[in-house]
């Protein structure tokens, strides 16, 4: 009896493996390109956002603030913006998210010229990590008089 | 004594159909592993960039691989570059000389969809009958908003990457 009980829990064993690797490996996979495809969408709404109260402290004038409470979601390495170098050019807000063979961009254009607190034209990448984030956008003047907008990270 | 044969049936029950059954699952995961059938086929096909870049549509072909591509970024872009990376199984990206059918320059208003195809190669990109293509399609563009509604007439310079998971059988 205690032989076939063995045997039994054996053969049960081995028949849950067999199905189980399988199975586990194909929604592994299911579930790795469903989470790139929330990340990319959810990255999408937020670069939306932060264009779109940038654009309106832009046009509220200088010394406008916005505050965003965003949520950022996972797989976002930088938040950049492009082309950098000449303050006018600057209307591309892009965020770059892993994938699972490499990377996606992310691209906003923006109406009003875009620049982040340190000029480097990235955000603090120590701050760029998933979860709840205090965004701020305000419009300031370079020192030529131009008005621009900052982005900045605050937690 | 009567349990004991009843235990004896069950177990020779077991010993000969658990052995068949899982003799079944292992040729089906040799198969598999080997390629001579793929599991994977059971999944539908797919192609995913972005919501805003949308792959509408696809087939897969022995001559090459053509996409239905929707630019609902709110701008228009040119066309750099279009290809698909990390082909399982192969060593090597499916790239060759992409066409965006119809835009001959590459530039997509907004709110304009477009064919992009992607022509087989019998080195780099072999489409047989009956393989599944499975990586990634990135495509690479710049913002060109040439005569188009925002800011009109900006043209980026910096290339931007979009990608995504692709999946399609070769008809």
């Amino acid at each position: 009896m205690k032989g076939q009980a063995s045997m039994d829990f054996l053969m049960v064993m081995s028949l849950l493996f067999i199905i189980l690797v399988p199975t586990v490996s194909l929604f592994y996979n299911y579930t790795r390109s469903t989470r790139e495809q929330a990340a990319i969408t959810q990255s999408g709404t937020l670069a939306k956002q932060i264009i779109s109260n940038a654009e309106k402290v832009y046009y509220f004038g200088f010394g406008s603030r916005l505050t965003l409470e965003l949520t950022m979601p996972e797989g976002v390495n930088s938040i950049k913006v492009a082309p950098h170098g000449i303050l006018e050019g600057q209307k591309e807000l892009v965020i770059n998210v892993t994938t699972g063979d490499g990377y996606a961009e992310i691209v906003s254009l923006s109406k009003v010229p875009l620049e982040t607190a340190d000029f480097t034209g990235a955000l603090q990448d120590e701050k760029v990590t998933s979860g709840y984030k205090r965004i701020q956008v305000e419009a300031k003047k370079d020192p030529a008089g131009l008005l621009y907008v900052e982005i900045r990270v605050m937690q | 004594m009567a349990a004991r044969t009843k235990a004896q049936a069950a177990m020779e029950f077991m010993v000969t159909y658990g052995w068949v059954f899982i003799a079944g699952l292992v040729i089906v995961a040799s198969l598999n592993y080997f390629g001579i059938m793929r599991i994977d086929r059971m999944l539908p096909d797919s192609c995913f960039l972005s919501n805003d870049l949308r792959c509408d549509a696809f087939n897969a072909k022995a001559d090459g691989i053509t996409f239905y591509i929707v630019n609902n970024l709110g701008f228009g872009i040119k066309v750099e570059d279009a290809y698909i990376e990390s082909v399982e199984g192969t060593n090597y990206d499916c790239r060759s000389a992409f066409a965006t059918e119809g835009f001959p320059d590459g530039l997509i208003n907004n709110n304009q969809g477009f064919t992009l195809s992607l022509p087989a190669d019998p080195l780099l990109c072999n489409l047989e009958s009956g393989r599944i293509v499975k990586g990634d399609l990135v495509i690479t563009y710049h913002i060109d908003n040439t005569g188009m509604e925002g800011p009109s007439g900006y043209q980026g310079t910096t290339p931007h990457t979009v990608r995504g998971p692709l999946k399609v059988g070769v008809a």
